[in-house]
């Protein structure tokens, strides 16, 4: 083993610093010589004589002194190690092509690292938590992933799967570190055993327990989430025992998560985690840990050593089903399915999944594309390089070695680009790092890039190596050596066009493809910029505050809203302005199932859900949102006045089809007993929670019957919006100047939320499709202006005997249109049978749009024409009697 | 093809250099190429320098080692010795090549008989 490692060391002693080991073989060598000069010498021959006659005995030096250095160290890794000097002189000497090669590979590979990183991120980076492997996460169907709190008792204490089992819920909450300052904050309301489950440990003091967790409302204990820690507490070291008021109720803060900890859901970012029990303070007037029917929290649990999912999911299954037999106006039907946690359950990962699949398939395109495009600059290189290559075969190079060498270009090219990339992911996750997203819930936006990222990155590097060095060094190393050598004509000329039409027409077919994805998105994103969302975001503001977060009780809370209405609508520039508990496509949707009186009742499964919004008098008109039949609510539909609602055309239709529904009943829920609600108006349908949902039911309640802490002014005016906002900020001030605001501002800068989605896939595809355009055009000009190059003799022949400028044209473009067309082609096939993966992120336009394609057709006619007319133009302005003589 | 005759020329030039070391100990490149010239009476016309070559392989595999010394007209010389497992190597060799030369020599004489 030693002398192994002797060997192995003195060869890469031998490999580095070559020259000593050199100069002992020349002496001795040398030696050598000299005493076989004097042998002859003695033997009777002249100094010079017996010099020569030594030498002649001794053989060759020279190749002696190779064959021992060869010996001497690993001739495999001495050439490559030459290879790579070599190829990085080539490099050096053309630096406009290193430069293109590089910048084409970083677009390429970039955009793989870059989409990879999400992938890293939302999927494949394990959560900062003991085991995560053992984690799920309890979905109710397909669906949703909220369950009730008393069916979490009944699935933590009746399943045999599970090691634990907690719940979770992600709310908004006031908080004041010192008096009079409050802030809007998020936190985790968790059960007791949720750090436990976890295996987390804290950073500071301790976590709550079981124990904290016992009855409700008995203890006021948080966890500070490592960020807030730092930004809100200065990083106090002694955090643990301070008071803190959340909801104007005093806390003690026990201690604080360690660094990078969030939680279970990857995308939310806690500021504060207090126990479950304390449900009833966090949510003022919004109590429902006994209540089975609302399903308000996420649950996930550990599973037992050796137990897979899908035993957990038999077993917690067979729960549901005792659920449903013991509960049936709330849980018939329920079915539980398990997911990896990070994402809410199925709810989010799902349309992730979707949407990141998509943009793997895009930069999976643009990476094939860009290798085509240096696939294509190599073999223009190539052909520059025959005479090389050529005198190179015929000293005797052997053409694997050749082919090696030319790798070794490729593979340095695709290191190059592979780093660069790996600084420009970390260029763009820094960048993301600091994003602000256009939502009121806190988001975690920071990247993961590790190890996974960078192998990733240099896996697609090689991969890209092989796809686009390999097929030219194959096709360079097949020269014919004669007329390569006597500076002629390749006479195959051919040959050398076969690959190269092959690169250029695929290169337009996948460019092709990328461009119909990108006009497709931006076509939808017009589309839902131009939807009908059942209301008029334009010339309207809103805020948004929850009175009971600062301790408002009903009446107060009702006496704030009346005063704030009546003083708003006194404003200048105001032409309406109304309350609602929320406005549509924010986060927060209340819903409940409806059913119509006077009809046979369908089963719990079967009921119809519908969105429920409460709105004072006025709202409608402030929203913009038209009244179809019927009359708004007034200032009669009070407390103890008959219960009244407004609903939508959907509703209507669904719940009475065929019927003129004012003035007909439904009730929430399938109770024969429960309360009924008299229909009084129809308004427009809108969309409510998402652009691209199907029309959904909606109804509209008098807020003075069914009062609600939270509060959205939405106020129509004539002043611009930053001012009319102004206004309003001072107005509700002066009325409690420690209340904070969210969502304030103009309703058309709030609609950033649902238009997120459709922003995010039209930049992203649209910035690809932008690459695509780019790298197909070079490839285009690199095509016509290498043939202009290459052809400029024969060009001149034909001027010299007479062609027009239209023939030169045509010999130069019929080619590259016939390729255009055949790629188009090519790349319609294609998209229509891939349009479909898209439709996840696109409104109102169907996959196979077909204004979107000729939209795409004319751009990429209009591409490969521009790209041409450059080189065309040389090709014009060639001079028949200086080409003729060129050569 | 050149590869095919010298891998034959080099594996006995290793053997004559072994043998060479064995019988008259520690010697120099110089020496072995004597010593070759004078047992073989010229049959064997040899390149020098292939010695060298041999003596690196040989080191490569641990049969010999090295050391530096004085040769005979007071220059510094590279001294080669046979080590143990070159014993060994050596006697295996020999056998081997005896085995192989005499059948080679024994289908040689047949085909003259005939």
């Amino acid at each position: 083993m030693l002398a192994f490692l002797r060997t192995v060391l003195s060869r890469f002693a031998a490999l580095f610093g070559g020259t000593r080991a050199d100069s002992e073989v020349d002496d001795e060598v040398q030696a050598h010589l000299a005493l076989l000069t004097e042998r002859f010498e003695r033997q009777g021959m002249t100094p010079e004589e017996a010099h020569y006659a030594a030498l002649r005995q001794f053989g060759g030096v020279t190749p002696l002194r190779e064959e021992l250095r060869e010996r001497r160290t690993w001739p495999q890794l001495e050439t490559t190690w030459q290879d790579v000097r070599y190829a990085l002189r080539q490099l050096r000497k053309s630096p406009g092509f290193t430069l293109a090669a590089v910048l084409t590979l970083v677009l390429g590979i970039g955009a793989n690292s870059a989409v990879f990183t999400i992938v890293n991120t939302a999927f494949l980076h394990p959560l900062p938590v003991d085991r995560p492997e053992q984690l799920v996460s309890l979905n109710r169907g397909r669906q949703s992933v909220n369950l009730s709190y008393p069916d979490y008792r009944d699935f933590r204490d009746r399943n045999d799967a599970l090691s634990g089992l907690a719940a979770c819920r992600f709310m908004a909450v006031s908080l004041s570190i010192s008096s009079g300052n409050n802030s809007r904050v998020w936190t985790y309301e968790a059960t007791g055993n949720y750090f436990d489950l976890l295996g987390v440990k804290p950073f500071l003091g301790r976590f709550f327990g079981p124990r904290d967790d016992d009855r409700p409302g008995a203890h006021p204990v948080a966890v500070l989430s490592y960020g807030t820690w730092r930004k809100r507490f200065a990083a106090d070291p002694n955090v643990a025992g301070r008071t803190v008021k959340i909801n104007g109720l005093a806390y003690t803060v026990v201690g604080v998560a360690p660094q990078g900890f969030i939680g279970t859901e990857r995308i939310l970012l806690p500021d504060l985690w207090v126990p479950m029990s304390m449900e009833a303070q966090i949510e003022p007037g919004n109590y429902w840990l006994d209540k089975r029917a609302w399903r308000n929290v996420w649950v996930f649990g550990r599973l037992k050593p050796g137990v897979t999912p899908g035993q957990a999911e038999r077993s917690l299954n067979q729960v549901a089903r005792q659920l449903a037999h013991d509960y049936p106006s709330t849980n018939e039907g329920m079915h539980i399915q398990l997911s990896p946690p990070g994402l809410i359950g199925r709810a989010f990962r799902g349309p992730v999944m979707a949407f990141t699949a998509v943009l793997m398939g895009v930069a999976g395109l643009v990476l094939l594309l860009s290798c085509l495009n240096l696939a294509g600059l190599l073999l223009a290189r190539a052909a520059d390089r025959r005479k090389e290559m050529a005198l190179r075969l015929a000293l005797g190079a052997g053409r694997m070695r050749l082919v090696r060498q030319l790798l070794t270009e490729s593979l340095l090219l695709a290191v190059t680009g592979g780093a660069a990339s790996v600084l420009l992911t970390l260029w763009i996750s820094h960048a993301c790092s600091s994003l602000n997203l256009p939502f009121d819930i806190p988001a975690n936006t920071s990247l993961t890039v590790d190890l996974r990222v960078l192998l990733f990155t240099f896996a697609a590097a090689l991969v890209a190596t092989v796809l686009f060095g390999l097929a030219p060094a194959l096709q360079t190393v097949k020269v014919d050596l004669v007329p390569a050598l006597k500076n002629g004509r390749s006479t195959g000329r051919l040959r050398n066009w076969h690959l190269r039409d092959l690169i250029v027409a695929s290169q337009i077919a996948v460019s092709f493809v990328l461009l119909v994805s990108s006009v497709l998105v931006l076509r939808s994103l017009r589309h839902a910029l131009d939807l009908d969302l059942g209301f008029q975001p334009d010339g309207a503001v809103s805020v948004s505050f929850g009175l009971g977060l600062q301790g408002y009780d009903e009446a107060r809370g009702r006496a704030f809203q009346d005063a704030l209405l009546l003083k708003a609508a006194a404003l200048p520039g105001v032409r309406a302005v109304g309350i609602a508990n929320n406005v549509p496509l924010r986060i927060g949707t209340d819903d409940g199932a409806v059913s119509a009186v006077g009809k046979p009742i369908p089963p719990i499964s079967r009921l119809n859900s519908a969105i429920a919004y409460q709105i004072s008098p006025g709202y409608l008109a402030a929203a913009g949102t038209r009244l179809l039949a019927g009359r708004d609510v007034d200032w009669r539909d009070r407390a103890g006045a008959p219960r009244v609602a407004l609903v939508n055309r959907t509703f209507a239709r669904t719940l009475f089809p065929g019927e003129n529904a004012i003035g007909k009943r439904f009730r929430f829920g399938s109770d024969p007993k429960a309360g009924q609600i008299e229909i009084v108006g129809i308004v427009q349908d809108g969309k409510y929670e998402s652009l691209g949902e199907d029309p959904e039911l909606a109804t509209f309640l008098p807020l003075a019957q069914n009062y609600n802490h939270w509060t959205t002014l939405v106020m129509r005016t004539s002043l611009p919006p930053g001012q009319a906002t102004a206004s309003l900020r001072r107005l509700i001030a002066e009325m409690d100047p420690s209340m904070p605001l969210f969502n304030t501002g103009s309703l058309r800068d709030q609609l950033a939320y649902p238009l997120f989605p459709a922003r995010v896939a039209a930049v992203v595809l649209g910035l690809f499709g932008f690459i695509a355009v780019v790298l197909a055009a070079t490839g285009v000009f690199a095509l016509v202006a290498y043939a202009v190059a290459r052809r400029t003799r024969e060009i001149g022949i034909r001027m010299a005997l007479g062609a027009d400028a239209w023939q030169v044209l045509g010999t130069i473009l019929a080619r590259t249109a016939a390729l255009s067309l055949v790629g188009a082609a090519a790349g319609t096939a294609v998209a229509l049978a891939a349009g479909r993966s898209l439709s996840a992120v696109l409104y109102g336009v169907g996959p196979n749009d077909p204004r979107t394609y000729a939209v795409a057709l004319l751009l990429m006619a209009a591409i490969c024409a521009l790209s041409c007319w450059l080189p065309a133009r040389r090709a014009l302005r060639i001079d028949p009697s200086r080409s003729l003589r060129q050569e | 093809m050149g590869q095919a005759k010298s891998e034959v020329l080099q594996g006995t030039l290793d053997l004559m250099v072994l043998q060479t070391l064995d019988a008259m100990g520690p010697q120099h490149g110089y020496g072995i190429a004597r010593r070759i010239e004078q047992l073989s009476q010229d049959v064997l016309k040899l390149n020098e320098g292939t010695v060298y070559a041999a003596l690196l392989r040989l080191l490569q595999n641990g049969w010999i080692s090295s050391g530096w010394g004085v040769s005979e007209n007071n220059r510094k010389a590279r001294f080669y010795s046979i080590t143990r497992s070159g014993r060994k190597r050596l006697s295996s060799e020999t056998e081997n090549w005896e085995r192989v030369s005499g059948a080679i020599g024994r289908v040689l004489q047949a085909a003259r008989a005939r």
